[in-house]
């Protein structure tokens, strides 16, 4: 009798095990500070940077501007063929991205590739909290290659405005002023 | 024979041959800005199984595509708008893909204000001096132009000393700033006696900054009590502009009292029975 007590206590337990485990809710998304992004790690363009702002800015300042620039564009560049702006949520502010994310459909992905190459970054505006910063990035030149192997050089002047929100700077609005080939 | 071997030949080579789609035709040669949401693209194509997606400067979006006779018509749509400037339609049909190239644009929209301050909070006993940083947004995320060829400006502003939460000229609570109430000026010390003759309340307040703003709430101020010998510190809390403290009449009866808040002291207030 004590054994069939003893293993229908076994049997209880394992069911209450079992349907604690179905209750947990598997979190997949990773801590923040915890992801790699090899986008961003992995794009080098050329940056240049002139600051007329009011304010005087630190090398410290100015390098994490350049590497937040660059992990901007190369979100964009994978945004420009793709429509899901998800992997890229950190390097938008949220107006920016939700505009994104509302125009998102499920498709194949673009053919054509856009690298970017150099920037000249022009600062006009730098809030004195370090938090806005506007620029113009004159004469950024990008590669389009496209699927035969052909490449067509583009040179643009861009208005950008960026904020400082979580760990980097994102991309809050831009204006494509000029485009040249 | 020979004829009928040459015909053979021929005729496998061309079966051999892949088939390729002839180059849609862009009925609209004239048509260099596409403005989305609003215009249609005309195209002469063989056979109805293209497809197409659109490479806009942000993000890749995919037209709706529908056929009338040999003409694909290609809507371009996305709810949100989309960054303006320079844009590639890509069509495909089995293994041939052709690209078009055009600017894209939004439909007319409004743009908002974007009204930055720095600080944000403002305390009236350091510098009244905020930096402002303006700039124009569409609905779809495009800067525009302040002025001719100006998208940002910066301006430095002399806010007044009256304590407050202010929205900035767009009234959007991003851009609300704060002005905080500075250190009090003077502590003004009074005193009144319960209705049942056991208690002294004793009041400090109103307390003002220089500025006559009401200090801010929190604020901690001491009590310094002395009796004879006996010398007793009480902390206390400011709110609304004023602290208040019960002693004892029994106890400190004919006591001095003195209040202070930082720097700032008060005059010594004597409290005796009536």
């Amino acid at each position: 009798m004590t054994r069939y007590l003893y293993l229908a206590f076994l049997l209880l337990v394992g069911i209450l095990l079992a349907s604690l485990s179905k209750l947990q809710v598997k979190n997949e998304a990773v801590p923040y500070f915890l992801r790699y992004d090899s986008l961003a790690a992995n794009a080098h363009p050329l940056i240049q940077v002139s600051n007329e702002t009011s304010v005087d800015l630190t090398k410290i300042q100015l390098e994490k501007l350049e590497q937040d620039y660059a992990g901007i564009w190369a979100h964009l560049n994978r945004m420009f063929q793709n429509s899901n702006p998800k992997p890229s949520q950190e390097w938008f502010t949220e107006r920016f991205y939700s505009l994104l994310a509302g125009n998102f459909q499920e498709g194949q992905e673009g053919v054509i590739q856009r690298k970017d190459l150099s920037h000249h970054l022009i600062l006009k505006t730098w809030s004195k909290d370090g938090l806005s910063c506007n620029l113009i990035d004159s004469l950024a030149r990008f590669d389009y290659v496209y699927p035969d192997g052909s490449i067509q050089t583009i040179h643009q002047s861009m208005a950008i405005s960026l904020l400082f929100q979580g760990d980097n700077w994102r991309l809050d609005a831009l204006k494509i002023i000029e485009s040249q080939n | 024979m020979k004829k009928l071997l040459v015909l053979f030949l021929l005729s496998h080579l061309v079966s051999c041959q892949e088939k390729r789609t002839i180059r849609p035709v862009f009925l609209q040669p004239e048509i260099q800005t596409v403005r989305i949401n609003q215009d249609q693209l005309i195209f002469k194509v063989q056979g109805e199984n293209w497809s197409g997606l659109v490479q806009t400067p942000a993000q890749t979006l995919y037209p709706s595509l529908s056929y009338q006779g040999n003409l694909l018509l290609v809507n371009i749509t996305a709810p949100n708008g989309v960054i303006e400037g320079p844009a590639i339609l890509t069509l495909q049909s089995d293994n041939d893909t052709h690209h078009f190239s055009f600017e894209i644009k939004n439909p007319t929209q409004k743009v908002e204000l974007v009204d930055l301050r720095s600080p944000k909070t403002v305390n009236v006993d350091s510098s009244l001096y905020q930096q402002q940083i303006l700039y124009s947004v569409d609905p779809s995320g495009n800067l525009a132009e302040l002025a001719p060829g100006v998208f940002f400006k910066e301006n430095q502003l002399k806010v007044q000393p009256k304590t407050g939460t202010f929205p900035s000229l767009n009234g959007s609570p991003i851009s609300s700033f704060y002005v905080a109430p500075g250190t009090v000026e003077s502590i003004h010390l009074d005193y009144t006696i319960d209705a049942s003759h056991t208690k002294f309340q004793i009041m400090a307040g109103p307390l003002y900054d220089q500025n006559q703003n009401l200090i801010s709430d929190g604020t901690q101020i001491s009590f310094l009590i002395k009796k004879g010998l006996r010398t007793e510190r009480i902390e206390a809390l400011v709110r609304a502009g004023y602290s208040y403290l019960d002693l004892s009449m029994n106890e400190w009866n004919q006591a001095q009292i003195q209040a202070a808040i930082a720097h700032v002291v008060s005059q010594e207030l004597k409290i005796q029975k009536p």
